[in-house]
């Protein structure tokens, strides 16, 4: 009884500090400093973006649901802003059917209205397709066969973003955002048959699975995480969501490695007493 | 024709996937819940469309609810890492202090503290852990394509469901 009674409270304080170290930097966010610095696997990805010419078409995949919203959708977010900049024409599209309702949507409408770019001249969302992989394999070899409609129906090869794109040979860079397999799916599937050069994004956790493909050159470079968002807004010069985000992350990560020491403190302590 | 095959396909679909469902579904919801279950068929008279009422649904109800779920975990997990993440042997010292150095690595609080902590943490990631996971890669690949082969060449009958294998 009295060991379960010490589980709980130790569990309630581990809560409630976690808690608090959410939500005061939250509230004094503006005096905690974070250092303007970006990882060579997330400045490859700006770099990709910036040697590209004016009017270069791009490809973004949107392969996240709500659940990992807070995480990706600063990097989508940042790369749209880069890219609309950049006055490139970009094509939204998923291959995750949670993400074709609102995310995908909502995050380019977004972006297009705070960048001034125009539906079906600047940009253009694609509709959700089953498949996944069946449809990568068909736009590499023809893109309307794939999407011959974007979401609000009209015939994709009438409108002006995908001037002289046929397949995914044309699209000048790909990304990925994922909080899945979409990105493996995509290195398999769009990077091989369609050989243009290909990004990833995806959750921190996940990041550790895309190193080997950074090595081997099937991806260009890689987001990882609320920080690689962070850094990417640092790029691009434009301080967002995830700088704000990213502070009351690094007080729960100093957080969470406090109580591992205070744990194993605990722990020999014990050991020597016993 | 082909419109055709994708009606039949479509009311195949129907049968026997989404009525048995939905049958279930009607079963199974409490009876205090009863308004909720005919929610279920907004989508169907809305649509998702972009300003159609369950899109707005999804943006300030269902984003929210699956963001709250997932965050939740960060509350657990360091719950778990105060119990359970103890350096009981060299191993798992070893994890222990992987662990800590890629934390760090991750947020800006390592490079403040040292500016080696996440070329450290990129180091982990491109040398043990890809060469862990290629090796992991290369094994399953062998397996596979040695238990392949005696399925192949008839040394592996269980799967068959008979003989002496199968028991």
């Amino acid at each position: 009884m009295t060991k379960e009674l010490s589980f709980n409270v130790t569990r309630w304080i581990i809560f409630t500090l976690i808690a608090l170290a959410i939500i005061i930097p939250v509230i004094i966010s503006d005096r905690i400093p974070l250092p303007d610095t970006s990882s060579k696997v997330v400045k490859n990805i700006y770099d990709k973006i910036e040697s590209l010419a004016e009017g270069s078409p791009i490809l973004i995949s949107v392969d996240f649901d709500p659940s990992s919203d807070e995480e990706l959708r600063p990097m989508i977010k940042g790369l749209l802003r880069h890219a609309f900049r950049k006055n490139l024409r970009v094509i939204g599209m998923t291959i995750w059917d949670a993400a074709a309702g609102g995310t995908l949507i909502d995050i380019f409408n977004e972006m297009a209205k705070e960048n001034n770019k125009q539906d079906k001249i600047d940009y253009a969302i694609m509709p959700f397709k089953p498949g996944g992989s069946s449809i990568l394999m068909l736009i590499s070899q023809d893109f309307y066969q794939g999407y011959p409609n974007d979401y609000k129906n009209n015939n994709c090869k009438d409108l002006t973003v995908f001037k002289g794109i046929k397949s995914l040979k044309d699209i000048k860079f790909a990304i990925c955002v994922s909080a899945g397999q979409a990105v493996d799916t995509w290195i398999i599937y769009g990077k091989e048959k369609g050989k243009m050069p290909l990004g990833a994004g995806c959750t921190g956790v996940m990041a550790t699975d895309y190193y080997p493909f950074l090595q081997s050159g099937q991806l260009v470079g890689l987001m990882g995480g609320l920080g690689a968002a962070a850094q990417y807004e640092t790029l691009i010069q434009h301080k967002d969501t995830a700088h704000k985000s990213m502070k009351p992350q690094t007080v729960v990560h100093a957080m969470i490695i406090l109580l591992i020491i205070v744990g194993n403190i605990i722990y020999f302590l014990g050991k020597k007493k016993n | 024709m082909d419109r055709l095959l994708n009606g039949s396909a479509f009311f195949l679909a129907i049968a026997a996937g989404f009525l048995p469902s939905i049958i279930l579904w009607f079963k199974d919801v409490p009876k205090d819940a009863e308004p909720v279950k005919w929610l279920g068929f907004l989508p169907l008279i809305t649509g998702l469309n972009e300003g159609s009422p369950l899109f707005w649904i999804f943006l300030n109800a269902m984003s929210p609810f699956m963001a709250t779920m997932f965050s939740l975990i960060g509350f657990f997990i360091a719950s778990a890492a105060f119990r359970a993440f103890r350096a009981r042997s060299i191993e798992a010292t070893l994890l222990l202090l992987s662990a800590l150095i890629i934390m760090l690595g991750q947020i800006p609080l390592g490079q403040m503290i040292w500016q080696g902590i996440p070329d450290t943490m990129v180091w982990i990631f491109n040398v043990p852990t890809t060469g862990a996971k290629r090796a992991i890669l290369f094994g399953i690949a062998m397996g596979t394509i040695a238990f392949s082969l005696r399925i192949i060449f008839g040394i592996e009958r269980g799967y068959l469901g008979g003989g002496k294998d199968a028991k």
